[in-house]
């Protein structure tokens, strides 16, 4: 799941002897994701803001982290977190948006101008029913499809037992398929 | 709108949010996120410090538990506040800093041990007393004997050894033991640690007295001295440091080999 299960396990140990280079070098490999999770949890929050808060909060739980299990959905656990603190305290949202449709060139391969503009559309059809959905919902949804988390890894992340996963995400795409009957083009931010 | 999305089809909206994820406006994270993780990590790590001692790693937990049952009494310190190597400042690996020459970059010096250092003027033994103005303590291990050379430079007493039988050489060539004896006033302590370096404090009890263990990378002393003043010690460490503070005076023993051995010799002083 980690790719590099022991590398990290070495980084882990190193780091919790007080090597906070061991430490850089985990930060720098979950970086990435880790802002990304920050982000879809809490759209409207700073993501690294958030995301560095929750590798400081991580540090100083590494103590707690059980040897040889994967170090990925237990960082994303204390991340998503730290970014559902931060949702509460900013209040409502504006919700997840999508990159302008420059910041995506099209391939050979791509569909005729007004193809591209269905699919553009119908992109930001989606995007609206997810972002009105309740936080729950969103986020067993945002972890399985946006991050493509595995099931085990959304369970941690998320801190729910791994079968809650699967019937949180059955009506969490219950209610979206709801949601998009009534849902309008939104979202798009350009 | 739900005939787009071809509710028929068991995987049509799971492939469309798999598909989203690609298009959705996601921050990445800036050039110094790593970085600044960094930084607030060791920030935080600092303000622990002065509340509390930290954690013996394994490998430590277990020499120090020999060491109990030896004849040290190394522990863990209790209590952060009550150190008790107040006035003692630790700086590691500097940066801009040079770094102390490795043993193989410098011949030897054809002096006495410790004679390159910059430890000050030679002093004959019985004349250390009155130079240092407190009772220098020397180890009584007779496998040691008693130093090969001794300096002293501000006040700051150092005693070198050559080679013996069961210690290693150290960074500086010639030396393979090094015990430094000063006067350091009793303040308020603290460590610092600079980013980057890959040296370890571990808190310990040496002969009745909370003190530290310091081993991985080299680092630079700071201590405070009678008047008040910042002083650094005029030599980086030369090995593994044991360094503790007993009636007004820090004692600094550096050596190649490792915290049992060094400690024993510590405890032998007299």
């Amino acid at each position: 799941m980690e790719g590099r299960p022991l590398e990290d396990a070495e980084l882990i140990e190193r780091a919790r002897e007080g090597e906070v280079m061991a430490y850089e070098e985990l930060v720098r490999r979950y970086q990435d994701v880790a802002v990304r999770t920050a982000h879809v949890i809490s759209p409207d929050g700073d993501a690294e803001d958030a995301a560095q808060e929750a590798f400081v909060k991580a540090h100083a739980a590494l103590g707690r982290f059980r040897a040889g299990s994967p170090f990925r959905p237990w960082l994303l656990r204390i991340v998503a977190n730290e970014a559902r603190n931060r949702r509460r305290s900013a209040g409502r949202r504006a919700g997840l948006a999508l990159r302008a449709a420059e910041d995506r060139p099209l391939d050979d391969a791509a569909p005729s101008p007004e193809s591209a503009v269905l699919a553009s559309e119908r992109r930001a059809t989606l995007l609206a029913a997810l972002n009105a959905l309740r936080d729950d919902d969103r986020e067993v949804i945002a972890a399985r499809y946006l991050l493509e988390l595995s099931e085990a890894e959304t369970a941690e992340a998320l801190g729910i037992p791994r079968g809650t996963v699967k019937s949180r995400l059955s009506r969490a795409l219950d209610r979206l398929r709801t949601q998009l009957g009534v849902a309008e083009p939104g979202g798009l931010r350009v | 709108m739900s005939d787009r999305f071809d509710m028929a089809a068991p995987n049509a909206l799971e492939s469309e949010l798999l598909e989203l994820g690609a298009w959705l406006d996601i921050p990445t994270p800036s050039s110094g996120f790593a970085a600044a993780v960094t930084k607030a990590v060791a920030a935080r790590r600092r303000r622990r410090w002065l509340r509390t001692p930290p954690r013996f790693g394994r490998p430590v937990r277990r020499a120090v538990l020999i060491a109990i049952a030896l004849l040290l009494a190394i522990v863990a310190v209790a209590g952060a506040i009550g150190f008790g190597l107040p006035g003692l400042r630790i700086i590691f690996g500097e940066p801009g800093a040079p770094s102390p020459s490795p043993t193989a970059s410098r011949p030897p010096s054809t002096g006495a041990p410790g004679s390159a250092m910059g430890l000050g003027a030679s002093v004959p033994l019985d004349q250390l007393d009155r130079v240092a103005g407190f009772h220098v303590l020397l180890p009584a291990d007779p496998d040691l004997g008693p130093p090969d050379a001794a300096w002293s430079l501000d006040g700051r007493v150092a005693l070198a050894w050559g080679p013996r039988p069961g210690l290693v050489p150290t960074l500086e060539p010639g030396v393979s033991l090094l015990i430094g004896e000063f006067r350091g006033k009793l303040d308020q302590g603290y460590f610092e640690k600079v980013l980057g370096s890959n040296t370890r404090v571990t808190p310990v009890t040496v002969r009745g007295v909370a003190g530290y263990w310091i081993d991985g990378d080299p680092h630079f002393f700071f201590y405070v001295d009678p008047s008040g003043r910042d002083v650094e010690d005029s030599h980086r460490a030369v090995g593994n440091t044991l360094v503790w503070t007993a009636d007004g005076v820090t004692y600094r023993v550096e050596s190649g080999v490792g915290m049992i051995e060094t400690a024993r010799i510590a405890q032998s002083f007299r």
